[in-house]
């Protein structure tokens, strides 16, 4: 079968009603989830933005040996396959952090689209003269750097046809028409709305906070919000994304008409995910990744806990001909993606043994070719087919949910253990020097100072079923369960093949 | 019990009610045919689908296919049916006796009414896809019949079975399976495993064929072991050194063919010359120019009844599934 990934960026679980009370208004995602295998227990891999991508493309959980980076030369890439087997691989990305900087991440695909001027993505050096929103820096994140940029990158545009989401939108339905005859394709979508910066047109706002005519701050600090915002603002802050969050439920319903029209419906799969949330004052954050920041909003030197409305993603899948919906709720994360996408191409199964799974290759030649070459051992994900066709109850009994571990030290190394039972604990490493980092490409060690901390970097641990909103750490009161969760969390850090020098600060919990 | 991908569609021809002359199944050569099967008791709403059909008339006729449309509604009601929506398709009635073609696809409820449904059938006269009531309580959107028309022509195929082809089973079984391998690929030994059961279990429903597929890209001991094979079956043991092969588990050394050849007793001195001498290399290269020429790629790809099987490699997946196919011909075990 083809399929579709449409990835939308920041789109947070509750936005959706499949998954609950929910506050956007989503009609085209909630009419899809009633045709879909919704998943209820979905959780972001490696994070944020672009270790999730080389999860999501290498089927591993990339945050034991990467950080942040360039697609890595020697990562057998999903699309890599697909392409070698023959199947039309297309990639329509406004996610700037794809491809600016050499990134590379279309890398295997037949063909890429970049829609080009999202977020920190340099693209016009016109018009000369741009008049940054009041708020200031104070407010502002990246006033000073990156917003001009984005203002000249958007100052042309007339209607919502021109934003981001409506544009990669536009692009996959022409693509669709044109390649409609293709043997076989797979097209994958990156719309970075509803990240940051947040302009959909007024009539989306106005959905949420109708008469507001205070600051609209699009492109806030990530920080303790009371420290720059006024309740008012952080409000609208919400408004603001929650009218981009329907933006995209509109446009998405436009590729799914379009799906449809063409008869795509026969032989097409309809994968529907984000990357992860994002906090709108839960934990006192706005944000999801690092705080705070100084005023030119280019410096960081501490991670936010992967917190439940950061860690927990929308996932959805239809596919070709299914009219009914279906709850899962097996715990699944962004590597799965990797596997399942190539069992639904025809690529691979995978072998259901006592509630397990493991992918297996259907035919020889696949993962060989001149240039490279794939053990399909070496990746973690595991196919959600299975769970699909009820031959499995689960892939795994715990997730996690991980900054990348490379820079030894608990200001970054947070990570989020989630287990079937409804624990979550989380864990920053135990290192002998703190700020000890290996330096890179992205963190400068000298801006990791201890003594600015502001956010939890000890252990904690939170009864989920009692708790949701991680408010009481019971760690206190059942430090044996936590170590053993530690434990097991170690153990699959072996099984992964983490590199020595990665687990070594992570061994012991306390 | 309907019809399902992979039977022959039974021949049939009808009078049009809205065109001249006879219409149906077994009379078109070289031509796909989308079957509809239409009620007589229907809503406005499916006579309306059935006019999208016919409005994408031409684009079927682009794919290589002719719209036909059964209903065992009386000639005259199609005739009015016709005349409203401006149906060109031919419309044929099905009434004399009453739904007698629908009977024999399967498509008619306990209670003896007409299922909406539509059969793709393709040159060969075998049905490749079947779109149900049960899924499509209406017609479907014609527009995917199109796509499956697009992803047919596109389809690997199976390579047309030869007299001179390595084959165990009747020439007549309903069911033919044609398994494209490499002696060196253990997902190909895999299924030489499933096979040998399934042969066993259903001695006389199914044909097997098997065509050589070395993927010389990385198996570089397939190739020879292929024409071990052959040169075996010059000695009239094909498949008890096709089994050794496989049961070999890719050791497939010069040394280890000729081994396997002393003990399943060939002419060992006559073998290795025409090992030697790549005697059967030019049957190897046919069969490799044929898969290509059919877009077969990798090996193992296995056909049953003309269509690539994309299920689980297992002996109960493949049964379950050859099983199913007995029972439309009224021949399960």
């Amino acid at each position: 079968m083809n399929v579709i990934l449409i990835m939308s960026d920041s789109y947070r679980r509750d936005n959706l009603s499949c998954y609950g009370p929910a506050k956007v208004k989503t009609p085209r995602l909630d009419g899809f989830a009633k045709q879909a295998f919704v998943f209820d227990n979905a959780y972001c891999g490696s994070f944020p933005t672009m270790p999730n991508r080389l999860d999501q493309t290498s089927g591993r959980f990339c945050h034991i040996d990467h950080q942040w980076c360039r697609l890595p030369d020697e990562t057998v890439t999903l699309q890599q396959i697909l392409s070698g087997d023959g199947v039309a691989t297309y990639l329509i990305v406004d996610n700037p952090h794809m491809l600016e900087m050499g990134f590379n991440y279309a890398r295997g695909f037949n063909a890429f689209e970049w829609i080009r001027g999202q977020e920190t993505d340099v693209w016009k050096t016109s018009p000369k003269n741009i008049k940054l929103p009041p708020g200031g820096p104070k407010k502002y994140r990246n006033y000073n750097t990156r917003l001009g940029n984005y203002l000249r990158s958007t100052a042309w545009w007339r209607g919502e046809e021109d934003h981001f989401a409506p544009r990669s939108i536009q692009a996959a339905c022409t693509w669709l028409e044109e390649n409609q005859d293709q043997e076989r394709f797979f097209l994958q979508i990156e719309m970075f709305d509803p990240h940051e910066p947040w302009d959909a047109p007024k009539h989306y706002v106005d959905l949420y906070d109708p008469g507001y005519t205070g600051l609209a701050i699009t492109f806030p600090h990530y920080n303790f919000w009371r420290d720059f915002l006024t309740e008012e603002e952080l409000n609208h802050c919400r408004a603001l994304y929650m009218g981009e969050a329907s933006m995209v439920d509109h446009w998405v319903g436009i590729l799914l008409d379009k799906i449809d029209a063409l008869g795509l419906t026969e032989d097409t799969a309809v994968i529907f995910v984000s990357d992860h949330g994002y906090l709108f004052g839960e934990h006192d954050i706005i944000g999801k990744s690092f705080l705070p920041e100084d005023p030119d909003g280019t410096m960081w030197y501490e991670a936010i806990p992967l917190y439940n409305d950061i860690r927990r993603i929308p996932l959805m899948v239809r596919l070709p001909g299914q009219t009914g919906g279906q709850h899962i709720g097996a715990m699944v994360q962004t590597p799965d993606l990797m596997p399942t996408i190539m069992e639904m191409a025809g690529l691979v199964t995978t072998e259901s043994k006592s509630g397990f799974s493991s992918v297996q290759m259907l035919q020889c030649g696949m993962f060989v070719k001149e240039d490279w070459k794939l053990d399909p051992k070496q990746i973690h994900g595991r196919s959600l087919m299975p769970l699909i066709r009820g031959e499995a109850k689960k892939l795994r009994d715990l997730t996690v949910t991980s900054h990348t571990l490379l820079h030894h030290t608990p200001l970054l190394a947070k990570c989020a253990i989630v287990t079937e039972d409804g624990w979550a604990l989380h864990y920053a490493g135990k290192y002998k020097t703190e700020g000890a980092g290996q330096g890179g490409a992205m963190y400068l060690d000298k801006l990791i100072n201890p003594a600015l901390s502001r956010a939890p970097k000890e252990p904690l641990l939170f009864n989920l079923r009692e708790d949701p909103k991680e408010a009481n750490n019971v760690l206190g009161k059942n430090e044996a369960l936590a170590r053993e969760i530690h434990q097991r969390y170690v153990r699959w850090l072996v099984e992964l093949g983490i590199p020595e020098q990665h687990l070594a600060g992570r061994r012991e919990l306390l | 019990m309907i019809l399902q991908p992979g039977v022959k569609a039974p021949h049939f021809r009808l009078r049009a009610v809205n065109a001249s002359g006879e219409f149906g199944v077994g009379t078109y050569r070289d031509k796909k045919v989308v079957l509809v099967f239409f009620p007589s008791a229907f809503e406005t709403e499916l006579a309306d689908q059935l006019a999208e059909y016919d409005r994408l008339v031409p684009e079927f006729k682009d794919q290589g296919a002719s719209v036909l449309v059964v209903s065992d509604s009386p000639e005259e009601d199609l005739k009015e049916l016709a005349r409203q929506k401006a149906i060109n398709a031919p419309l044929l009635s099905d009434s004399n006796p009453r739904a007698s073609v629908a009977r024999a696809y399967g498509v008619l409820s306990a209670d003896g009414a007409v299922l909406p449904s539509v059969f793709v059938i393709d040159e060969d006269g075998v049905i490749r896809r079947l779109y149900e009531a049960s899924a499509y309580p209406n017609l479907p959107n014609p527009m995917m019949v199109r796509r499956f028309l697009v992803t047919l022509r596109d389809a690997p195929k199976a390579p047309p079975v030869a007299a001179n082809d390595r084959s165990r089973g009747a020439a007549d079984a309903p069911v033919t399976l044609v398994e494209c391998s490499d002696y060196e690929c253990r997902h190909c030994i895999e299924l030489d495993a499933a096979l040998r059961v399934l042969f066993d279990r259903l001695a006389g429903k199914i044909r097997l064929v098997h065509r050589h597929l070395p993927f010389e890209e990385t198996h570089r001991q397939a190739r020879l072991a292929a024409e071990a094979a052959e040169a075996a079956g010059a000695q009239g043991k094909f498949w008890e050194m096709h089994h050794r092969l496989f049961e070999a588990g890719c050791a497939l050394s010069r040394d280890g063919l000729i081994r396997y050849a002393g003990e399943i007793g060939l002419d060992v001195e006559r073998f290795v010359q025409d090992l030697d001498a790549h005697r059967f290399g030019g049957v190897i290269d046919e069969h490799l120019s044929l898969a290509r020429a059919n877009r077969i790629r990798f090996p193992p790809s296995l056909f049953i009844n003309g269509i690539l099987y994309k299920g689980p490699r297992t002996d109960e997946a493949l049964l379950a599934h050859i099983e199913s196919l007995l029972r439309c011909v009224g021949d399960a075990p």
